[in-house]
């Protein structure tokens, strides 16, 4: 549904940011995309719906390709972003205007926006805030808002660029475990961009970035048993991941694919304890 | 001399309905050349308690003295306050002058020091902070990458040879080489210039690998002091604070409800399977 075909973009200091990527993301996919600072993920994820345009290649949305001006709309309606600074992503004195901010511009009749808007803060839990006053809140409460703000588009495909970046550790497991109930519930496609390798672990897909172009490519499984390779480009392998080969290397248990704290836990438990 | 701070209570907008005590009765030491992890929950006064260090804020009662200066006083306040380096959330945004060599000599040439010093010192700065002179002096703070603006804006506090260096989530937004580079170089320049470090952090990794004493906030009062082994021996209570003990710990904990008594006090991987090798060996906790 979503394809970006052998896209270059440079930008106008001159820095090439990508190089010939090419990537399809399929409809109700989790994608998760990793790399380091400047790797290019971000200006990936301005490519999804047009804020940028490749300087050489096609970025294709459901058949309408982002340089088509006519077009921008309908890609828009269908791709949200959420940037990382929850601040800089409100635009109203109170929570429900804007969370109607883009369904009003997109020219949605009013009784409907309001079963829209109603409909979008229950997704993220903040229906009690609806008369509040976005600066009163926290962090993680204004990125739930700008999340609400785009699902009131009903978009078929969520991009979070670095959206927990600036969140605390609880602040961003929110964010993170209300993404994933959106995905399963009501089957939106999700490209999550991220440093931390942890969010990645729930992901159906990885791609990760490097120098502009894609490095790797796989399950979280399959990209995380790489941990060297990793490492060399800057990156790291999740805490549990990086447990479970050590207890592995120094033969005290091999607990398979485990990802988790929980399935590390239990494995270690059954192997240690003989139950 | 320490940075010391005596029964310091800090109330916003005193006398107003709004009225809002943000710290209660905080006693604390900060010793010469220690460093010092500050964790709490979003909220829990960290950012307060930090601006009283240099003087930012006044206390509304209680005491904070730097080095012996009084920061209740107002010229005593100006010599503490030289004394220590502030490096807030993401310190990149406060880039200003036109060139990186501008920006980092900004505070040495307020402290009044001859040209000289102030090319040595931006020069050194540089240096500790692993910014190549020739290639990034006359460079423009806006052509930096996120990571070398982070480490212009750090070059810039250490360029005026802080006692004690406080420092507001400095890792935050950086990749994980990026983090641990940071994390790294503030080692280096508490080896190097021998300061104080005071680190804010939500990574309870970062603490557990730097700090030598841990201080946890909450509503305002400390609520434990200790070495990172004894705070992160707490992983349940910490949890139930609304913090995230370090991956290993959690783990640990886990395994002890699972069973598995392993001792108190891990909270690196490699620790724990140490612990863990011990354990299977039959060397069980006593």
């Amino acid at each position: 549904m979503l394809s970006i075909k052998n896209v270059s973009f440079t930008y106008d200091s001159g820095t090439p940011a990508l190089e010939n990527v090419s990537l399809d993301i399929r409809e109700g996919e989790f994608l998760c995309i990793v790399g380091h600072n400047g790797s290019g993920k971000s200006t990936l994820a301005k490519m999804l719906n047009g804020l940028l345009l490749p300087t050489e290649g096609a970025v294709i949305v459901d058949g309408m390709d982002t340089a088509d001006d006519d077009r921008l709309l309908d890609i828009r309606r269908r791709v949200g972003i959420v940037f990382q600074n929850p601040d800089n992503q409100i635009v109203t004195t109170v929570v429900r205007e804007d969370v109607a901010f883009g369904p009003e511009n997109l020219g949605i009749p009013t009784e409907e926006m309001i079963v829209r808007v109603d409909e979008a803060l229950k997704s993220v839990g903040m229906e009690s805030y609806a008369e509040s006053a976005p600066h009163m809140l926290s962090g993680g409460q204004k990125q739930r808002i700008a999340i609400a703000g785009m699902l009131a588009m009903e978009p078929n495909v969520l991009v979070l660029d670095e959206a927990t970046a600036m969140l605390d550790p609880y602040g961003r497991r929110d964010i993170l475990k209300i993404v994933h109930e959106l995905h399963e519930k009501k089957g939106i496609t999700v490209v999550m961009i991220t440093q931390y390798m942890e969010e990645a672990l729930g992901a159906e897909r990885v791609i990760v970035m490097n120098s502009g172009h894609i490095e790797m490519e796989g399950t979280p499984q399959e990209v995380f048993a790489r941990g060297d390779e990793l490492r060399k480009i800057g990156l790291d392998v999740p805490a549990a991941i990086e447990l479970r080969e050590l207890l592995k290397e120094r033969n005290i248990a091999d607990l398979g694919n485990a990802m988790t704290l929980e399935e590390i836990s239990e494995g270690l438990c059954r192997s240690l304890l003989k139950i | 001399m320490p940075i010391v701070i005596e029964n310091l209570t800090y109330t916003y907008q005193t006398g107003s309905v709004n009225a809002f005590t943000a710290l209660k009765d905080i006693s604390l030491t900060i010793e010469d050349g220690e460093f010092v992890g500050l964790i709490g929950h979003t909220g829990s006064g960290k950012s307060t308690l930090i601006q009283q260090l240099n003087g930012l804020m006044q206390p509304t009662s209680g005491r904070v003295t730097v080095d012996g200066f009084d920061m209740n006083d107002k010229k005593q306040r100006k010599s503490g306050r030289a004394l220590v380096g502030m490096v807030f959330q993401y310190p990149d945004y406060q880039l200003f002058d036109e060139t990186v060599y501008k920006d980092i000599s900004f505070g040495p040439k307020n402290l009044k020091l001859d040209e000289a010093e102030i090319d040595r010192r931006v020069r050194e700065a540089m240096r500790l902070v692993g910014l190549d002179f020739d290639e990034f002096a006359e460079k423009s703070p806006f052509e930096l990458s996120g990571g070398e603006k982070r480490r212009t804006a750090l070059a810039g506090i250490i360029a005026m040879y802080p006692k004690y260096l406080v420092l507001d989530e400095p890792m935050a937004g950086l990749d994980p080489s990026g983090r641990k580079a940071v994390l790294e170089m503030i080692e280096g320049f508490r080896k190097q210039l021998g300061c104080a470090v005071v680190m804010v952090s939500h990574s309870m990794d970062d603490i557990a690998r730097s700090a030598e004493k841990v201080v946890v906030l909450r509503s305002g009062e400390i609520f434990k002091m200790g070495t990172p082994r004894e705070i992160f021996s707490m992983a349940d209570e910490l949890n139930e604070m609304g913090l995230e003990p370090p991956f290993a710990a959690r783990m640990a904990a886990s395994l002890r409800r699972g069973g598995i008594d392993l001792p108190h006090g891990l909270y690196t991987n490699e620790a724990l399977v140490d612990a863990l090798e011990a354990w299977k060996r039959g060397e069980k906790h006593v």
